[in-house]
């Protein structure tokens, strides 16, 4: 039996198998999408520059060249050279470090948060989703930049604090797909039969519930990643993520604005990056919703 | 009666809408028989559903007193543990009754497992049979599945506990008439092998006809009537109401 | 009288297995009379209804040897002609009147909108014409009902506003997909009586789509029965349970009724049909 027929088997002899068909079935319907192909390789392109950085990179981001500072691009430095003379084509591969950093940590750290108190809210009702809405609530009338710069300017600059900032900032959406979701999923037959089995509520909300609300979450959470990617670059811009002489594309862009009119390439190289990773992740996530997306399954 | 598997005395059930409070069943009191098949039929919201929510324990705006397997609740007090063993619910819809991203496997095998029951491989294989399905679908997902094969595994997953009572919520109305046949042959069938008790909500008198031994009528959340198995062979009611409903029945 | 003509009718989708014949070469004539079509679920009885509304959305594919209704060809139809056909003409009745009534306006705005669209009746005499219209239609109280919002009526009632809405433009043909299935048994009959009321009234053809055999029997002067896309047999509703082909038969013997208690319900015998099937399309 071909790989093929075993995972588009209608007849599954094991979990394990009924589970890879499934998968198989929706790596194929993403890669009927163009832009979903896209999205994928980019995102991937990224994750691979990032561990490759060393060998791509050719020449240490940090070292300092005064004599060859501000140099357009040519054979020796691809994509010119900085106000201290690094070698722009390697500080933009090692950006891609910080840049990935930053944007995991905040999913993995925001998107559990999000689903533990929609999921919680939604299925209690209640007097638990007054209160924990009320909280989110709080956290969504602040503006984004600014709570994170309140926050950084207590905790201090640095990429982790960075991430901190980003994640508190960028939770409450999620709690409120996760509720919109779990409101929905509560009053189904199934959440009813699941109950009347006798199956207890952690075991609901853990083996029921959740499987639901991670679909739309993960969709969500992969269309902010443009947003997260920006936000981290802005706070670089602002001198409050990344420090120097680490390379970050957010920092890199803010050193280059002095330079915008004579030597334009040193914003705009990062700059492109910018670009380029929110595309991808937007693009990913588009991808992501067809996949996922229930109607579909 | 002393051989009744399950009691109801006196139910009222509320619902709160806002501020407005909603009575969804007035002082519905029945008694369904050890190894019966009791029918409850009515209109769309009469509250026949409502009664099975509150005997299934997923509803608590309820007054009353409930006797099931010799198991007292009142007032709106919540079931016990062992509850989902004495009753099991198939509900009405094939496609919203299966969780969308679980196998068969797993919809059959998680009540038998919270339970630390053992063999659950050999039971869940089991109970296939018993509903006429073979171990190629055990690892299906519902949307592999047609309707009458989805109604199949919620069968099936009621009785993976061997409940004393099922109940049947509409089980056939959302299926197309050659496969609702088969699925009432299915719970005859069953009924012959398991001795299991069957409290059974329709609209449909067709179907109420051909499977229960006794009916009861409902109306805007009252019980009106309960007809013997003589009366429902003729189709002889003595309440308006029930006379109308069979009419309309032969109408439609 | 406007007669519908579907000559080889074929509904297509594409799937990944390539293409579905949803409809398979159906063909039937409508007059002034009443038409049932009966047959399960995925069976193409709706499907084929919505081709002949035009109302098959991408990306199935319509396609027919001839498709007419009182000599326009319903093929080459574009946005403006369907407007001429659909509501003034054809009226069409839907299964749940939740999802066909519009839930943020009035009965009566969304009715007299309708009778607008194709008349040019002044404002004050369209409303009179739709309070009288849902008197019609057995509304006891016209005026306090127009003004509801659909939410508020009860399924039966909504049912009765869309039928008031569909028939005010005095339209030749009446199609209904499956009009009485989410009602409650008990206005069941009385939806269908009213139908059938005005149509004979009316003088008005009617293709009334529906799973149930013994409404279809009740309601209809011909009834065309559908297996998998195909019309598998043709006849008179009062022969309806005369009918010869096995699908059909299989149909009738599996209705459960207090006569059938206790025994075993005949089960349809897939494989029989399909063999009797004929191997075209």
């Amino acid at each position: 039996m071909t790989l093929h027929a075993w995972l588009i088997d209608d007849a599954p002899a094991s979990a394990w198998q009924a589970q890879c068909g499934g998968y198989y079935r929706g790596l194929r319907r993403a890669m009927r999408s163009p832009s979903t192909v896209f999205g994928i390789v980019s995102v991937l392109g990224i994750v691979l520059i990032a561990l490759l950085a060393p060998w791509l990179g050719r020449v240490d981001p940090n070292a300092q060249d005064i004599l060859a500072r501000l140099q357009p691009a040519s054979a020796q430095h691809w994509l010119g050279t900085d106000q201290l003379g690094r070698d722009l084509w390697s500080r933009l591969i090692f950006g891609t470090r910080p840049t990935l950093l930053i944007v995991v940590l905040v999913a993995l750290l925001s998107a559990p948060m999000g689903l533990v108190v929609g999921i919680c809210s939604g299925y209690f009702g209640g007097w638990v989703s007054a209160v924990l809405m009320r909280i989110t609530d709080v956290f969504m009338a602040f503006p984004r930049l600014v709570l994170a710069l309140a926050f950084v300017a207590v905790l201090g600059p640095g990429i982790v604090n960075a991430v901190l900032a980003i994640t508190i900032t960028a939770w409450p959406p999620y709690a409120r797909l996760a509720r919109t979701e779990t409101l929905a999923i509560r009053n189904s037959e199934f959440i009813h039969a699941a109950r009347v089995a006798g199956i207890p509520t952690w075991r609901i909300l853990l083996g029921h519930v959740l499987p639901l609300c991670i679909p739309s979450t993960v969709i969500r959470v992969t269309l902010d990643m443009a947003g997260v990617i920006l936000t981290a670059a802005g706070l670089g811009f602002l001198g409050l993520g990344a420090q120097p002489p680490l390379a970050e594309w957010g920092a890199m862009v803010a050193a280059g604005r002095q330079f915008i009119f004579d030597q334009w390439w040193v914003a705009a190289v990062p700059g492109a990056a910018i670009l380029l990773g929110s595309l991808a992740f937007n693009l990913l996530g588009d991808g992501l919703r067809d996949v996922l997306d229930p109607k579909n399954a | 009666m002393d051989d009744a598997l399950l009691t109801v005395s006196h139910l009222d059930v509320f619902y709160k809408r806002g501020r407005e409070s909603f009575q969804a069943v007035r002082d519905v009191s029945f008694e369904v028989q050890d190894g019966e098949t009791f029918g409850l039929i009515g209109g769309s919201g009469c509250g026949k559903s409502t009664i099975l929510l509150v005997l299934s324990g997923l509803d608590g705006h309820w007054r009353g007193e409930i006797v099931l397997d010799g198991v007292v609740r009142k007032d709106g007090q919540r079931a016990s543990a062992g509850h989902s063993t004495q009753l099991q619910m198939v509900f009405q819809d094939p496609y919203g009754s299966l969780h969308p991203r679980h196998t068969v496997d797993r919809t059959l095998s998680e009540p038998m497992r919270v339970r630390g029951l053992e063999h659950v491989e050999q039971r869940v294989l089991e109970v296939l049979e018993h509903v006429g399905l073979d171990s190629r679908f055990r690892f299906r997902y519902p949307h592999q599945l047609s309707g009458g094969q989805r109604q199949r595994v919620a069968i099936a997953r009621a009785l993976v506990l061997q409940p004393k009572l099922l109940l049947l919520d509409e089980p056939t109305s959302a299926l197309d008439a050659s496969v609702q046949a088969e699925i009432l042959n299915l719970l005859m069938d069953l009924k012959k092998q398991l001795g299991t008790t069957y409290l059974f909500v329709s609209h449909d008198l067709g179907v109420i006809g051909h499977l229960c031994d006794r009916v009861a009528v409902m109306q805007q959340g009252s019980l009106v009537e309960t007809l013997a198995p003589e009366n429902l062979v003729e189709l002889r009611g003595t309440h308006p109401y029930t006379i109308e409903l069979f009419q309309n029945s032969q109408y439609a | 009288m406007p007669e519908l003509i579907v000559e080889n009718l074929c509904v297509r989708f594409p799937s990944w297995q390539g293409e579905l014949t949803v409809v398979n070469q159906v063909s039937f004539q409508l007059g002034s009379e009443r038409l049932g079509i009966v047959g399960e679920s995925g069976s193409g009885k709706s499907m084929t209804a919505r081709a002949v509304l035009g109302l098959v959305r991408p990306p199935g594919k319509v396609q027919a040897d001839r498709m007419r209704f009182d000599g326009i060809d319903l093929e080459r139809m574009d946005a403006r002609g369907w407007r001429s056909i659909r509501g003034r003409r054809v009226g069409m009745i839907m299964q749940d009147p939740k999802y066909s009534l519009n839930p943020v306006q009035r009965v009566m705005d969304q009715i007299a909108e309708i009778a607008m669209l194709h008349s040019d009746m002044g404002k004050r005499k369209t409303r009179e014409r739709v309070l009288e219209m849902l008197s019609e239609v057995g509304v006891e109280d016209p005026a306090r009902v127009a003004n509801c919002y659909p939410h508020q009526l009860s399924g039966g009632l909504g049912q009765r506003v869309m039928i008031a809405a569909m028939l005010i433009n005095s339209p030749d043909l009446l199609i209904a997909d499956e009009p009485t299935s989410a009602l409650d048994v008990m206005v069941r009959g009385q939806v269908l009586q009213l139908m059938d009321r005005e149509i004979k009234r009316r003088g008005m053809g009617l293709m009334l789509i529906s799973h149930d055999l013994n409404t279809v029997a009740r309601y209809c002067d011909r009834v065309l029965i559908m297996y998998q896309g195909r019309i598998v047999e043709t006849c008179a509703a009062d022969r309806l349970f005369e009918a010869q082909h096995p699908y059909t038969r299989g149909l009738l013997a599996c209705l459960p009724s207090v006569e059938t208690r206790g025994k075993k319900l005949s089960v349809l015998d897939r494989a029989a049909i399909n063999a009797e099937m004929p191997a075209y399309g």
